[in-house]
């Protein structure tokens, strides 16, 4: 069991937990810290904007919101205009304001609710960014600050880009943007596109009551009648299967060189007690290798194995 | 026939599951159980007609190994936040993955008859919200 999922037996609140229990988020290059019990439960695939909402247990407590922005905004205005609305809705507000590093803010306090609200501008990926948190049970100053504080934002050059969401960990290279994320329980798939190449990474839960441990299986399965070579490789020290199969394409398709090959790497974790899939499906003449897509299953195979690296696959 | 509140997802997590008295419940060698439920007698399934066409007198319905976690968590005192803590813990979900999960197998177990969900209606509360923050926008 998780530290997280220990907490849960326990039946550990939100609000007697320590800072250590925040995990990351990483999203479009923002890179939050939250509380381990708060989940997301919307999400946005467009860089252009977007949100991410969390909830706990009971109701939502966090929205970060993200809009592409072609000149830097007022942010005094901004601040000015969100007060002025918020005491429209609730006439009995006070507000505070705060500044903690390039987030600036308000708390608006009422009978009836608590809220924190901030906002900054990136300059160099022009983005305006906006954070809204809500406090049910009373305002947590050391908490609020730690999110805050924590939030990072990705260089818009940085080579790849890092998804860390829904118990996923997945980097990839910056040209493979992400078209969709789908995620239900026990079984959340993000997936990648580079032209016309396309990679799924797939991460599946509750082994014990579907899984018969034949991974090999598992492939073909998702790849239908393709003549497909398997071999037996290890991925971030788990012992792991990898497929390689080509397309028969069209008769067009087969004489210019152009047909898809696909390729699979499968390993189960039993830290997360997970299945993790990582399928690409790209043109010959690019390949594209699974194990390039990082996928962090567990804490780096340093802390088992002895050696350096994490989510690397190993012949 | 009067209709039945509706409960919302948030006063749901308060409620408890309380299993039908009238239904035996058997376990299988596979650690699933078998549960039978008695049908209520129509006109037609009692005789003359019951002596020409026997019906059975109870349903049956077998839970898997999952679906018999949750059914024999539903003990009367636990809350369905309760067994849905359970079941997060026992295979590793998170607590929305596991609520998801255990709501939509009870709403099933209701339908059939097999559980009632008994929950005290709360007063309603100005829950504060960051969507407040977004319809502001």
């Amino acid at each position: 069991m998780t530290g997280a999922g220990a907490a849960r037996a326990m039946g550990a609140t939100g609000e007697n937990r320590t800072m250590e229990d925040l995990q990351a988020i990483e999203w479009f290059g923002m890179r939050l810290w939250v509380p381990a019990e708060w989940e997301i439960a919307s999400h946005s695939v467009r860089s252009e904007r977007g949100r991410l909402v969390f909830v706990d247990r009971r109701q939502e407590r966090l929205q970060l919101s993200w809009a592409a922005v072609r000149r830097p905004p007022d942010l005094a205005q901004a601040i000015a205009d969100y007060r002025r609305r918020d005491s429209e809705r609730q006439p009995d507000s006070t507000f505070r304001d705060f500044v903690v590093g390039r987030w600036a803010g308000f708390h608006s306090t009422s009978v009836h609710r608590t809220l924190t609200r901030a906002g900054l501008y990136d300059g160099p990926r022009r983005l305006w960014v906006e954070m809204a948190i809500a406090w049910p049970d009373g305002h947590r100053a050391e908490l609020e600050r730690a999110i805050l504080e924590r939030f990072e934002l990705r260089q818009p050059d940085a080579p790849t880009s890092r998804w860390q969401a829904f118990r996923m960990d997945v980097e990839v290279p910056r040209e493979w943007t992400i078209q969709e994320v789908d995620a239900k329980p026990a079984d959340v798939s993000l997936r990648f596109a580079s032209g016309r190449d396309r990679a799924i990474v797939r991460r599946t839960g509750m082994l014990e009551a579907w899984f018969d441990g034949n991974l090999e299986s598992l492939i073909r399965q998702s790849l239908g009648a393709i003549a497909t070579t398997f071999r037996q490789t290890t991925h971030n020290g788990h012992p792991a299967v990898r497929s390689e199969s080509r397309e028969r394409g069209r008769a067009l398709v087969e004489c210019f060189g152009r047909p898809r090959t696909r390729s699979n790497l499968a390993w189960v974790c039993p830290t997360a007690h997970a299945l993790y899939h990582v399928a690409c499906r790209f043109t010959a003449r690019r390949p594209v290798d699974p194990a390039a897509l990082t996928v962090r299953c567990c804490p780096p195979a340093t802390d088992r194995r002895g050696e350096p690296g994490g989510g690397g696959e190993t012949p | 026939m009067k209709q039945a509140p509706a409960i919302s997802a948030v006063d749901l997590l308060d409620a408890v599951p309380l299993r039908s008295r009238t239904v035996r419940g058997e376990k299988r060698p596979d650690g699933g159980w078998l549960l039978r439920v008695p049908l209520r007698r129509r006109w037609y399934t009692r005789p003359p007609l019951a002596w020409l066409m026997p019906l059975s007198r109870e349903r049956a319905i077998s839970l898997d190994q999952l679906g018999s976690e949750v059914w024999q968590a539903c003990d009367g005192r636990r809350t369905v936040e309760q067994i849905v803590d359970l079941f997060a813990a026992a295979h590793d979900l998170t607590f929305h993955e596991a609520r998801l999960s255990v709501t939509a197998f009870l709403r099933l177990l209701t339908l059939r008859g097999l559980v009632v969900v008994v929950g005290r209606p709360k007063a309603s509360s100005t829950r504060p919200t960051t969507g407040e923050a977004e319809a502001a926008q």
